[in-house]
Formats: C-alpha cells, sequence, structure tokens
C-alpha cells in the first residue's frame, strides 16, 4: 500500500478543481447570456453575424476539392460514379502509404500507379519524391533561408513577382486572400528562386508553376522541388524561361514534326488558318497545361511529367489534339480554333480524366514506336552555366528594369520566329494547291486506292472518320468547296505575279526541306518523297479536269506543270523508297486510324 | 509573294462570302496590345469583347487572341485582337505579333510611370519596325483609380500629340472609354479608295481579287 499524499498538498488540489469548475459554470452562463441578447437584438445591424452564418455564403457550395471556387454550385450529392471512384482512392491511398515507405518500388508498379493517377492525399509526399526534394534539403540546409535573405536585398523581379503573385490562382481558396500564407510563400519561393539561379530570374510562367507545388508542399519543399523542375535534365523547364527560350523552340519544332506525321489533315488545317502552334503551345509547355485543361486533368498530367519527364508534355499536346480533331477540324477561322484551345477545353473537356490519361498513354507508346517520343537533344544553352546559389550583382538595367536593347540571343529568336511564320505560309501555299486538287476535282478515288495500297496494317476499326485523318483530304461539303475554289484563284494569282520565283521556291524548299528533318529522321524523308509523289499525281489529275475550264485555272495549271517537271524525278524516287520502306507509311496511317481510336470514350 | 505572310490582311472577304453579309461593307484589321506587364492589357480586351471584367486576370503567358466585331456607320469592321505578354523576357516574340498589324493599343497605367515609360519605348519600337501605316492608340488604363494617379492626363496627351497617337485614359474596370478606343481606331483606319494595295492574305481563303481598298 502506497503512503497517502501530504494533507496540504490535497487541500490546494481541491481547491483548484473548485475554481476550474467555478470558472466552467461562469463561462456556461456568460455563453448562455451572449447568445439570448443576440436573438433578443435579432435583425438589429448591431448584431454581428459571420458571414459563414448565412445561406449565402456560397464559398463551400462552389468550392471544389482543389479549394478552386467555381461560377456555380458543385452538385450536392456525390453520384455513383463519385462515389466508387473515392473508394477506390481510399484504396489506393493504402498502397500508396506502403510503397512510399518502401521507395524505391519496382518501376514497373510505380508506373502503373502513377498513370492511374496519385490519389491527391498522397501527392505531397509522392510528388516529394519524384522531385527529390528530400534530397536537396538535406544537401543544402539553410540555402533556402540565406537567398530568401539575398533576395530581400537584392532580388530585381519583385515588382514583376508580386503583380504575379497578386492574381495566380486567385480563385482558389489558398490564394485567394492577399498575403495570405500561400501567396506570401509563393512570393518567397519566387523572389529566393531568383537569387538561386540568377541566369534564369524570373519568368512568368514560373508563378504559376510554382503556385501548383505550394498547393501541395509547404515553402521550402516547394522551392526545391521547383529547382528539381527546372534544372534537372530529365525536366529542363530552364530552356523553357531562359531569354531567348531556346527549348520552347526545339520543342514547338518537334510538335510540329508529330503533327505533320501523325495529323497532317489537322497541321495542314492550323498552317491554313495561321494557327501557328506557337499561339497555342507556350502556355501548354511552360505551365504543364494547368489553366488549359481542367485542373484535376492537369494534375494527372503532372504525375505522370514528374515521373516520366518533358516528352510527356509533347505526348499531352499531341493528344488534347488527337482527341479534339473533328471539332478543331470543323472550325473554320483562327479566332474559333484558338479559343476553343485556350478557353473551352480548359471549362469542358469533353472526356473523363481517366479517358484522357489513357489516350495520352497510347499516344507516348506511339509515339515512341514512332521513334518520335525523344525531340532532338538539348543544346548547352538550356541549363544553367552559372553554379546555382553564387550570387551575382545585377546591373544596372536589371536594377531599374529599363528596356535594353535586343541581345544576340533575342535576335536569333526573333529571326526564327519570323523564318518559321514565312516557312509557314509557304507551305500554307503548297498545301492549298494540294488540296484543292482534290477538292475540286471531286474524285478521291485514286487517292483512297493509292492509300490502301500503300497501308499494310488495316484496321478493323477503321470507321468513316478514318478516313479523313490520314491527311488526304477528301472533301464534299459545299464551303469547303467553295473555298477551295478562291483558294485556287489565289494561288493562280501569286504565280502570276511571280511565277518563277514562287515555284523555285516551293521547290527547292520541298526538296531541302529543312523544318521537317533532323539527320536521324529517315521516316520524315520517305514520308515526304511520298507527298511528292502524291502532289505529282494529283497536279496531272488536275490538269485532266481543268483544262477546258476557266482560262485562270488554266494558266495556273501550266505553272503548276513547271512543278510537275521538277517532282517527276523524285516521284520515282519516292515510289521505290515507298516499296522498300511500306511498312513505315503504313505504321503512320495507322497511328491516326487506330491506335489512337478513342472517339468511343467520348462522355 | 509572302513578304507578309501573317499579317491578317485588310482583304475584304464580303462579296465572295457565302454566309449572307455580302451586302456589308467590312474589313478585318490586325490590333495588338503591348504595353508593361500588369497595366491592364488583357483587361481592355476581356472588357471589349466579352464585357466583363475579372479583378484577377491571369497573367498572359506568350499571348491571347480574340476578335470582336464592331460596326461604323454602314462598315463592318472585325479587329484581331493579339493581347501579348507584358514581361521584358517575352519582348522577343512581341515582333511575331505587331507584324503586319494595321493597328496597335500600347497601354500603361496611371499609377505607374514606369509604365509609361516603357509604353514611349513601345511607340519608339513600333515606329522603327512595324508596318509605317500602322495606327497607334495610347492608353492610359486605370483611371478609376485617377485619385492616385502619377501620370498626368495632359502630360501623356501632349507626347501622344506630339508623336500622332490616338489618346485615351482608359478604366477596364468601369468600362470607361474602352470601347471608344476601339471605335477611334476603327475610324482613323484607312477604309477607303486612297489605301495603297493591301496585303493579300496567305492562305487566300477569303478574297482572292487583290482590291486597293478594304471595304467595297
Amino acid at each position: 500500500m502506497t503512503a497517502a499524499p501530504p494533507a496540504h498538498d490535497n487541500g490546494e488540489q481541491n481547491n483548484q478543481q473548485q475554481q476550474q469548475q467555478y470558472a466552467l459554470v461562469k463561462r456556461a452562463e456568460d455563453e448562455r447570456e451572449d447568445i439570448f441578447k443576440r436573438y433578443e437584438l435579432g435583425l438589429d445591424p448591431h448584431n454581428i453575424v459571420d458571414s459563414w452564418e448565412n445561406p449565402t455564403f456560397e464559398i463551400y457550395h462552389i468550392t471544389d476539392k482543389y479549394g478552386f471556387m467555381h461560377d456555380s454550385r458543385l452538385p450536392s450529392s456525390r453520384d455513383s460514379q463519385e462515389v466508387q471512384r473515392t473508394k477506390i482512392e481510399l484504396e489506393r491511398d493504402k498502397k500508396w502509404v506502403k510503397m512510399l515507405n518502401h521507395w524505391p518500388p519496382p518501376h514497373e508498379k510505380l508506373h502503373k500507379r502513377v498513370y492511374k493517377g496519385i490519389p491527391d492525399r498522397m501527392r505531397w509526399p509522392a510528388w516529394k519524391q519524384l522531385l527529390n526534394v528530400q534530397q536537396s534539403m538535406d544537401n543544402n540546409v539553410g540555402v533556402y533561408a540565406r537567398m530568401l535573405q539575398m533576395a530581400k536585398e537584392n532580388a530585381t523581379e519583385t515588382r514583376q513577382i508580386d503583380a504575379d503573385v497578386n492574381r495566380q490562382f486567385r480563385d482558389n481558396l489558398a490564394y485567394r486572400e492577399r498575403y495570405s500564407v500561400k501567396q506570401c510563400s509563393l512570393f518567397n519561393v519566387l523572389n529566393a528562386y531568383s537569387i538561386y539561379n540568377s541566369e534564369l530570374g524570373y519568368c512568368q510562367g514560373m508563378a504559376c508553376v510554382a503556385g501548383v507545388l505550394l498547393l501541395y508542399m509547404q515553402e521550402e519543399e516547394a522551392f526545391w522541388a521547383l529547382n528539381t523542375l527546372i534544372t534537372d535534365r530529365k525536366y529542363g523547364m530552364h530552356g523553357l524561361f531562359i531569354e531567348g527560350f531556346p527549348k520552347l523552340t526545339r520543342f514547338i519544332e518537334h510538335h510540329d514534326r508529330i503533327l505533320s506525321k501523325i495529323m497532317r489533315k489537322l497541321h495542314k488545317h492550323f498552317m491554313k488558318h495561321n494557327v501557328d502552334a506557337l499561339l497555342y503551345a507556350i502556355k501548354w509547355f511552360f505551365v504543364v497545361f494547368v489553366e488549359r485543361v481542367p485542373f484535376s486533368l492537369s494534375l494527372r498530367v503532372w504525375d505522370i511529367f514528374l515521373l516520366d519527364g518533358d516528352r510527356v508534355i509533347l505526348a499531352m499536346a499531341v493528344t488534347i489534339l488527337y482527341l479534339h480533331k473533328d471539332e478543331l477540324l470543323r472550325l473554320k477561322d483562327m479566332d474559333g480554333i484558338i479559343e476553343y484551345l485556350q478557353v473551352k477545353l480548359h471549362k469542358n473537356f469533353g472526356y473523363n480524366d481517366d479517358d484522357a490519361i489513357q489516350a495520352l498513354e497510347r499516344v507516348m507508346k506511339k509515339l515512341k514506336d514512332l521513334k518520335l517520343d525523344v525531340p532532338p537533344p538539348a543544346k548547352t544553352n538550356e541549363f544553367p552555366t552559372r553554379p546555382l546559389g553564387m550570387f551575382v550583382e545585377a546591373d544596372r538595367e536589371k536594377k531599374t528594369g529599363r528596356r535594353r536593347d535586343y541581345t544576340d540571343t533575342e535576335k536569333q529568336v526573333l529571326t526564327d520566329v519570323i523564318s518559321r511564320q514565312e516557312q509557314n505560309a509557304i507551305e500554307v501555299q503548297s498545301t492549298v494547291s494540294y488540296e484543292t486538287s482534290e477538292c475540286a476535282t471531286g474524285d478521291a478515288y485514286s487517292m483512297k486506292t493509292y492509300q490502301s495500297m500503300t497501308s499494310l496494317a488495316t484496321s478493323p476499326a477503321i470507321s468513316s472518320y478514318s478516313l479523313y485523318s490520314n491527311g488526304f483530304v477528301i472533301t464534299g461539303p459545299e464551303d469547303s468547296r467553295s473555298q477551295s475554289v478562291n483558294n485556287l484563284n489565289y494561288h493562280w494569282q501569286q504565280s502570276q505575279q511571280q511565277p518563277y520565283a514562287y515555284m523555285q521556291h516551293i521547290s527547292a524548299d520541298r526538296l531541302s526541306n529543312q523544318r521537317h528533318s533532323y539527320s536521324s529522321d529517315s521516316d520524315s524523308r520517305n514520308r515526304l518523297d511520298l507527298d511528292k509523289a502524291l502532289e505529282a499525281l494529283q497536279s496531272q489529275q488536275l490538269q485532266l479536269q481543268h483544262e477546258n475550264h476557266h482560262q485562270q485555272q488554266s494558266k495556273r495549271i501550266l505553272v503548276e506543270n513547271g512543278v510537275d517537271k521538277l517532282t517527276q524525278e523524285n516521284l520515282t524516287k519516292a515510289v521505290n523508297h515507298t516499296n522498300e520502306k511500306n511498312y513505315d507509311v503504313a505504321i503512320v496511317n495507322d497511328v491516326d486510324d487506330d491506335a489512337l481510336s478513342v472517339e468511343n470514350t467520348r462522355l | 509573294m509572302a513578304t507578309a505572310p501573317r499579317s491578317g490582311g485588310s482583304g475584304s472577304g464580303a462579296a465572295q462570302r457565302p454566309n449572307g453579309t455580302s451586302q456589308n461593307k467590312s474589313c478585318q484589321f490586325k490590333l495588338v496590345l503591348l504595353g508593361e506587364s500588369a497595366v491592364g492589357k488583357s483587361s481592355l480586351v476581356l472588357r471589349f469583347v466579352k464585357g466583363q471584367f475579372h479583378e484577377y486576370q491571369e497573367s498572359t503567358i506568350g499571348a491571347a487572341f480574340l476578335t470582336q466585331t464592331i460596326c461604323i456607320e454602314d462598315t463592318v469592321v472585325k479587329f484581331e485582337i493579339w493581347d501579348t505578354a507584358g514581361q521584358e523576357r517575352y519582348h522577343s516574340l512581341a515582333p511575331m505579333y505587331y507584324r503586319g498589324a494595321q493597328a496597335a493599343i500600347v497601354v500603361y497605367d496611371i499609377q505607374n510611370q514606369d509604365s509609361f515609360q516603357r509604353a514611349k519605348t513601345w511607340v519608339k519600337e513600333l515606329h522603327k519596325q512595324a508596318s509605317p501605316n500602322i495606327v497607334i492608340a495610347l492608353a492610359g488604363n486605370k483611371a478609376d483609380l485617377s485619385n492616385i494617379r502619377v501620370v498626368e492626363f495632359d502630360e501623356a496627351k501632349q507626347y501622344a500629340e506630339e508623336n500622332g497617337l490616338l489618346f485615351m485614359e482608359t478604366s477596364a474596370k468601369t468600362g470607361m472609354n474602352v470601347n471608344d478606343i476601339f471605335l477611334a481606331i476603327a475610324k482613323k483606319l484607312p477604309k477607303n479608295d486612297n489605301n495603297p494595295g493591301t496585303v493579300i492574305k496567305p492562305n487566300g481563303n477569303e478574297s482572292t481579287q487583290t482590291t486597293n481598298n478594304c471595304c467595297k
């Protein structure tokens, strides 16, 4: 038996307990009084009501699970699909917890699970693992704090960062309030990073990337995650954001290359309407589809991007265009196309996330089969050349934010962009004649036959749709016909103005085909030779059809014949090539028709 | 050929269009918005095109493209509007958008002296690099905040006059002068016979006749 505690202690304890009891009772009384008082005040304006007490407090009804607020209320009850999804996600949570505890998992397992979507609750630890955050932090203890301190004294991008933080994700609860915790974190991370990677500084777009990271991470974690995305070769965003945007140029070129091979009709449609990939793809590439597709889908793309690196960006771009090809082809002006890609898809993607990701996976596989998944290698200017974290004092222009003249890099960008535009215009013109010939004759039979001869891997799923998607334009509707007549006139006019220079330019361009070839790309050459062969066939056909028609048109054909002779040689060559490498062409056609046939998954 | 391939052109399409507008005169103009970051370029366009205003307009990455059609008397004027990113880093992409543009709105924020200086640099650049006949308007935006202005109205007006620019103070928030500035531009753009040779659209899907004027 233990000894009893000393008597005086016992008394003090009782006293304390009594006091506590008394305080509790007092509190309850005050509370009661207070509540009664409020009811007595009733609708009196002095009666202070917290905004959330009223049913007009809509935030809860319009905020989705990611914290984004919508224009109208979200459904209050969950449908069976949603319930099912929640159930699945709970199961996945458990698997992920286990997997994260035994990191790194076997690659295949990880791949499978990431493509299914990282459960939202697991994104914090999973993204940190994928981006090596913990390791970076361990290796750089104190660095972030130092960079932040240096930024306070030396950052030159603060005004721009401030302006962008003030408008980044303001429809998200985390960033809604000015100077909220997350807004401050975003501001700090970007300023600190502009010092840490002084070559890069800050570029618009980075706020969005860091903003997404901060939705899932703490401030310092987000800083190192951002650094991995920017400097790691797997993601290499440095080259996107750095002055002159070298990686943007490289990726856009590769994007064009892919389009010109597996979605030729859409590619031509875009060129015809002056929709340069630069117009829609900058944002896609710079912020990895955030604010261009629904947020939930962009997170799924981010999951995969973090796992597989920057090639995912190219594949997703193609996937989006593929999934919406029909609608895009129906839009007959630049206005509509850009609106569709910039606004409409963000609001409603038209496919659920799982279907979109499945399509992405198929596109990635197909691009790999076609050896188009990896763009040409990066140049050295896409990565930091100065050591990170080394303080470099900014020059005066930078400090004052005054405009300077173009640097050599920027001049180069300008030249590239403009020559690219001109190149497109030239291609459009040649495309116009190419398409016109079919539209005008209204006889696509020979084209179809030719195509079926070259396509060995005939897909069982060929639909009427597939005929339209192989790049050989087979049109019938009146509006395109009338357009094509205009095109014809236009073409003639152009040729009449400068017939020889024009044609020589085109043929020279076609022969060299700089935009579409890089050294290892044999498939490209075959494909283009085939083009020439077809074009020659078509212009012959066109000649027969039109010789007796308007004078204008026959004049044009005479000029076309000039091309004809030039390409005659190529025709023979191309046919030989085609016979040798038939399967290449078949694969290319096949991509459009079969492997990506996801139209059944349309919601 | 293809000397100004992406000009947007001012070729008339009225007579040939199958959509029933053949009775109206119609013209199409490419217009570009330039100016420092966060002065309200996108907001001006949003107000003009959709009549909306977002307190927190997302920052423009690259550029955005919108169109709006207005009528002046018996002429239908379609603006193809290029709204560009303001950060200096994107400067090198700007010529892609103002190249071949028939009109430009250079925007500054009346609360921000630097943005006015930047606007002047844009005007200089346009005079040097853009089409010689380009119509330039200077817009002093955020005029609803005129009680905390830094750039005086008269100062900007004088600058505009000296440089042959249209000038208005605008507010995308209240809508003040937003339609007016576009309208003023439309009025100033050549729509008659004394507009020498037009640029032909490279895609040629509209008119193919080389007209000497944009409106018939």
